[in-house]
């Protein structure tokens, strides 16, 4: 978060004293990672989409449940991982994820190809995961969840996640010797 | 292979978790060790900035338009036992405001004249307080009607 951010417990206390307006900042602050959360389930953009959008009504009828026991970012990835789970064993859902992916804008063209080569990197080392797991893994590298929070999430045990995150993290490791990423660090 | 011992050490750290002592203490003596931990920190930092699929539109506008739709607006409520304890204490005040001696006292220098107004001034006070009450609980209210008629 950054310092001069109102945190987003306050934001929820305003929004539970009537100022409805004061959702929108917690949309626009969690829309991409509900987004990417979306994407790992159901591989689409239309549907993750329309994910992004209930996970968010969802939340807001549900406002009054959540008591500030832990972060407010914890509590919605609850909402939205509840919400995938049960949408997905609805309905079996598979396309192609590479078509989906948005090159980002904002970046250098130097920035915006490293950038792509991280993701790859890590998309190759979650790949490479058993597919029930990737969400979880998911959740400690773009969401930034401690493995406590993903299991109180998924229900995954605690060292499954470790082990897997640590899979990841030694294939990224050794993906990343000798490649353009490297090189830029040493610049 | 006290190398890789201590990468693996780094590698099993937990999100926001400080570095153990010990590697921190390796990696003073240890450039390249430094150097990697350097690097996969920066990365991973990286890509918590970025997730791996950039949102193609804000759906910011989309989301609060339908919340807008819903018919459920949050507000600063106060539990009905709460309307309730406050009403019983206004109206046992009322109640017994004619057996308290300021009371007397009052009517000792203003005389009898004084009941007919200070009763208005009660009722009016319970009365408004009985309207707040209804004009808050007004769309509870109307559905209890319709439930009973």
């Amino acid at each position: 978060m950054k310092k001069d951010q109102v945190p987003d417990e306050i934001l929820i206390r305003q929004v539970i004293l009537g100022e409805t307006a004061s959702f929108k900042e917690i949309v626009v602050r969690y829309q991409k990672q509900i987004y990417n959360i979306g994407m790992r389930f159901f591989k689409n953009y239309e549907d993750a989409s329309d994910f992004v959008q209930e996970v968010f009504i969802r939340a807001f009828n549900n406002l009054r449940t959540f008591k500030g026991k832990s972060p407010f970012k914890h509590w919605l990835t609850k909402v939205a991982y509840n919400f995938g789970i049960n949408q997905v064993h609805g309905a079996k859902l598979e396309s192609d994820i590479s078509s989906c992916v948005v090159p980002a804008r904002e970046d250098s063209p130097e920035e915006s190809h490293l950038s792509n080569e991280i993701k790859g990197l890590l998309e190759q080392a979650i790949n490479e995961l058993p597919e029930r797991y990737r969400v979880a893994v998911d959740l400690y590298f773009y969401m930034g969840l401690t493995y406590n929070q993903i299991h109180d999430i998924t229900g995954v045990p605690v060292n499954t996640i470790k082990s897997d995150v640590l899979r990841a993290k030694q294939i990224l490791r050794d993906a990343l010797k000798g490649t353009i990423v490297e090189d830029y660090h040493e610049i | 292979m006290r190398y890789e011992k201590m990468f693996k050490r780094f590698l099993e750290l937990d999100n926001n978790a400080p570095l153990p002592v010990s590697v921190r203490i390796y990696m003073i003596f240890f450039p390249r060790f430094r150097k990697e931990i350097a690097l996969l920190r920066s990365v991973l930092k990286k890509i918590q900035k970025e997730p791996p699929f950039n949102l193609p539109v804000d759906f910011s506008e989309d989301i609060m338009k339908r919340i807008e739709k819903l018919n459920l607006h949050y507000g600063h409520n106060i539990s009905t036992m709460r309307w309730i304890f406050i009403g019983v204490i206004i109206w046992l005040s009322i109640m017994l405001i004619t057996f308290s001696n300021s009371f007397s006292w009052l009517t000792d220098y203003f005389g009898a004249r004084l009941l007919i107004p200070l009763n208005i001034v009660l009722g009016t006070g319970i009365s408004i307080y009985a309207a707040c009450y209804i004009l808050s609980h007004l769309d509870e209210l109307k559905k209890r009607v319709r439930y009973h008629f």
